[in-house]
């Protein structure tokens, strides 16, 4: 079943008096399928963080449609989109931006507690997770007392938590050590084995290395895309490196 | 490297912040022209020949010292808040290249144009409102207006320096923290993460004890005498709770509303609670302080502004004639000195055309007042009990017929009947008992009527008084009785025609005149009081302190709503990285709105609240003490109280509409 389906998004932006006019997407179009982890990569500056932007209802594309889940996102009224968001997206950020005035928990529970849900629901999800993600014992810390890794866990719970039928992920290895960085990828690939879907953007091959599907944005445009199909991670990093490779010397089509 | 880079390059560091460095020189503007006008009316040419201007000119000396003492304090608070906001750029320029003697003289130049800006135009400002304070403190004191404009060199130079002094301070201290950090620090010095609060118990609870017992002291205070003392103890109490409950009980509060899950996890509580004990944690003190400064200006400027508006009618219950003549005479005095006397009085006056004379004897003593009898019979007291502080009465004892010839009742007394005022006592039989003296109240005089007659007054003393009204024969007997220790007082009041210049000049002159000289022979307890005099001298003193409260006022207030304002914009810059991340979480801006605006309002109305039930409390208080300076008019006192509160919470609603306006588009970004 497909969940996100891009059609056709151009986005373009016009400096502020309204000389310049910089085209970050020319014409993107892709399809997510049900229970898939996507990676999209791309070189500063390709429009990978404008896509992801557009994908999570946080700006608007100049033209073209993004459908999840069947429901256009053209057609949610402004100020319904942030409870669309609450609602059907999960997200996790580079720099965890988790509120600092809350504790670990109540964090976590933050979009729950937005949504209206009783504490004892909000308690039953959180155990279910908590283990999972390896945060229990520090639930109750503050931000500022826990480690990056823990963090970014903490913000993959945030995530998850309200059960959304997108898991948007931007950079999220960007802040962590290499340690970290592998301890979140394992997590990211048994959240998406239990059924969440995830589309990552990210420029760490080794990220998307993790992923079943990398699609790669240059100028504007999906340039070119791998499928794990039966690949083990060693490999698909191999390929990755290999499409950057041509991609930075400015080869052909492949 | 050409000689303007430096000022160049500080000109442009103030401009670039002008949202911060502008209400930052108007203060400094504001405080230096507050400091020009008082210093200068203090010595003010006007002033000096004014009668009373002495008093003023210490007062308002007083007040200079206060402003330019405070002006330091305070601005010494705002700079730490600027430079906090400063330092990533300092640390921008440490890092690219400029070492931390280039950042000192960039800090130079800034100073040296924010100083030469706030004197120029405080200074001019001050000289161009000076004849505006100077009109509205003569007019105050009831003192004669004159046109002459004056400029003081001496005050501009003295101004001048104070505030460069209280510059050159703030600088050595930013130079000194500049040059004690590294560049890392400077650029992080704004996001040091900041520890959770802390509910403390024992502190939280102790605020809220302290504050119970003040207000208890406040409100049950019986004895004004001794109020005065219990006031500054209950007035160091509330401080000390205000505090306490500002930095302690709010985050108490937020804690104990934590805990309660099925409150706490609702979406309209959730975000309030939380960050709520956070800013409380870091602007407790501030807004306790300015709660106190409020508390202190209102109850300040109610408290005089009844003084000085009831002081006309005090004035008048203590002196109800223009001129009164007061001799205590031997009570064995024999009739022939008495009348050698009021011959002599009255030539003293009589070709001032009298008229209104009161003219009345009486008996003074304090009596003993137990079991419902009065004594003052020294025999009987012999083997009574009793404590002097609790139970005794001035009695003032007065032949009815004095009374007729002021009063419009005319009152018919056998030897045994009497007519009395009770004050500050309850009274109300029919019967009253003098040692062993048996007497029937035939009237208790109407409250309504009581100080119309002139002989019945109200000193500002508070004790207990009774007046009683006997028949002639009844009062010779009792001016000789034996055991008894009376004062024989003749009074002789009446108005005259002059104008208050006049009888103020004759107040000067008489008592080196030879018929005073003459009656002091006989009697030299012989007093003239004069009511112009007691008016004037009333109005130089509490007028310059009411001037003097209003301007303090006007300074204090200025200096909270900037207290506000930087803290607006603080919590604004810290607010928007929140902003942004409940935004991506799925928070609709019209929540998030909705929350701060819920927060700052509290943070916001809390301390003028506060100040407010401080008020409140304080009011028995205030009115007790006023009651020593002879105000009664408790109406009044509310009056003014109210007017004071609601002119306060209207300019702090302004001042709220302009900073919040600051803080939204710090938070949402729109510059």
């Amino acid at each position: 079943m497909t969940i996100l389906d891009v059609k056709q998004v151009k986005k373009i932006y016009t400096t502020r008096f309204g000389g310049n006019k910089v085209e970050a997407l020319k014409n993107v179009s892709f399809e997510v399928e049900q229970g898939e982890y996507v990676a999209i990569m791309g070189e500063s500056g390709s429009g990978k963080t404008t896509l992801l932007n557009i994908l999570a209802s946080l700006d608007k594309p100049t033209s073209g449609n993004i459908i999840l889940d069947g429901q256009p996102l053209n057609n949610i009224k402004e100020n319904k989109l942030a409870t669309f968001r609450r609602d059907n997206l999960g997200f996790v950020f580079q720099e965890f931006n988790l509120l600092d005035t809350f504790t670990l928990e109540d964090n976590i529970y933050l979009p729950l507690v937005l949504a209206g849900k009783s504490h004892s629901e909000m308690q039953t999800r959180l155990n279910s997770i908590a283990n999972k993600l390896g945060i229990s014992h520090i639930l109750k810390k503050y931000p500022y007392e826990v480690s990056g890794g823990q963090k970014q866990r903490v913000a993959v719970a945030r995530a998850i938590i309200t059960n959304p039928k997108l898991i948007l992920a931007d950079e999220p290895t960007g802040a962590l050590d290499s340690k970290a960085t592998d301890e979140l990828l394992r997590l990211f690939s048994n959240i998406n084995a239990d059924g969440n879907t995830i589309l990552m953007v990210t420029h760490s091959v080794k990220a998307a290395s993790h992923a079943s599907r990398v699609l790669f944005i240059k100028d504007g445009e999906v340039f070119h895309q791998i499928y794990r199909g039966t690949c083990t991670n060693e490999q698909l990093y191999q390929k990755i490196s290999y499409t950057l490779t041509m991609l930075a010397t400015g080869g052909d089509r492949i | 490297m050409s000689m303007s880079f430096y000022p160049k390059l500080a000109f442009n560091g103030i401009y670039k912040n002008k949202k911060l460095y502008l209400p930052y020189i108007l203060t400094c503007i504001c405080l230096i022209m507050m400091h020009y006008i008082i210093s200068f009316l203090s010595e003010a040419p006007a002033l000096k020949q004014m009668f009373g201007g002495d008093t003023v000119a210490i007062i308002l000396n007083m007040g200079s010292q206060i402003v330019a003492i405070f002006s330091g304090l305070f601005l010494f608070y705002s700079n730490s808040f600027l430079t906090k906001r400063r330092k990533k750029e300092f640390g921008m320029y440490n890092i690219l290249g400029m070492n931390k003697n280039n950042i000192g003289k960039i800090l130079f130049w800034e100073f040296i144009i924010l100083l030469v800006l706030s004197i120029i135009i405080g200074i001019l400002v001050g000289i161009g409102l000076s004849k505006l304070f100077e009109l509205g403190l003569i007019n105050i004191i009831s003192g004669e207006i004159n046109y002459n404009f004056d400029i003081s060199f001496k005050h501009i130079i003295e101004t001048s320096v104070i505030f460069s002094l209280i510059f050159i301070f703030l600088l050595v201290n930013n130079l000194a923290q500049i040059s004690l950090s590294n560049p890392i620090e400077l650029i992080k010095s704004e996001n040091v993460g900041e520890k959770p609060p802390k509910a403390n118990w024992f502190l939280g609870l102790l605020g809220l004890i302290i504050i119970i017992c003040a207000y208890y002291i406040a409100v049950t205070i019986e004895d004004p005498i001794s109020a005065f003392f219990m006031f500054f103890i209950a007035v160091f109490m509330v401080v000390l709770a205000t505090y306490l409950l500002f930095i302690f009980g709010s985050v108490l509060l937020c804690h104990i509303l934590k805990k309660n899950k099925s409150y706490y996890y609702k979406a309209p509580h959730f975000i309030s609670v939380s960050s709520m004990s956070y800013r409380m944690k870091q602007n407790g003190a501030g807004l306790a302080s300015i709660c106190i400064l409020l508390t202190m200006v209102l109850v300040m400027l109610s408290s005089t502004i009844t003084l000085y508006i009831g002081m006309d009618d005090s004035i008048n219950l203590r002196y109800p004639r223009d001129f009164s003549v007061e001799m205590q005479i031997d009570n064995n005095t024999d009739n022939n000195t008495l009348s050698l006397i009021r011959d002599k009085t009255q030539l003293l006056f009589g070709k001032y055309n009298i008229k209104n004379v009161i003219d009345y004897y009486s008996l003074e003593t304090e009596s003993i007042y137990i079991n419902g009898i009065f004594y003052n019979d020294t025999k009987l007291l012999e083997s009574k009990t009793f404590d002097v502080n609790t139970d005794s009465v001035l009695t003032y004892i007065i032949p009815v017929s004095n009374l007729n010839q002021v009063s419009e009742q005319k009152y018919q007394l056998q030897n045994n009947q009497i007519v009395i005022y009770p004050i500050f006592m309850e009274y109300t039989s029919s019967e009253l008992q003098m040692n062993n003296e048996k007497y029937t109240v035939k009237s208790i005089i109407d409250d309504s009527i009581a100080y119309k007659n002139g002989i019945i007054r109200r000193n500002e003393a508070i004790y207990p008084k009774i007046y009683i009204f006997v028949s002639d024969s009844e009062f010779s007997k009792l001016k000789t009785a034996e055991n008894t220790i009376p004062m024989l007082q003749w009074t002789y009041a009446f108005d005259t025609n002059l104008s208050n210049e006049q009888q103020m000049n004759i107040y000067k002159t008489i008592n080196s005149t030879d018929d005073m000289k003459a009656i002091k022979d006989i009697v030299s307890s012989a007093i003239i009081n004069c009511k112009a005099f007691e008016i004037n001298t009333f109005y130089s003193l509490f007028g310059g302190l009411f001037y003097l409260g209003i301007v303090l006022s006007i300074v204090f207030l200025l200096a909270a709503v900037l207290i506000i304002y930087y803290k607006q914009v603080s919590e604004g810059y810290e607010d928007k990285h929140r902003f942004e991340i409940m935004q991506k979480v799925g928070m609709t801006k019209k929540e998030i709105r909705k929350s701060i605006n819920s927060q700052v309002i509290v943070a916001f109305f809390m301390p003028l609240i506060t100040a407010g039930i401080h008020l409140c409390f304080a009011f028995p208080m205030i009115r007790k003490i006023l009651l020593i300076f002879n105000i009664f008019n408790t109406a009044l006192l509310i009056k003014s109280a109210i007017i004071c509160f609601i002119v306060f919470a209207m300019f702090y609603a302004i001042i709220y509409r302009v900073t919040s306006n600051a803080y939204y588009n710090i938070v949402s970004n729109s510059k």
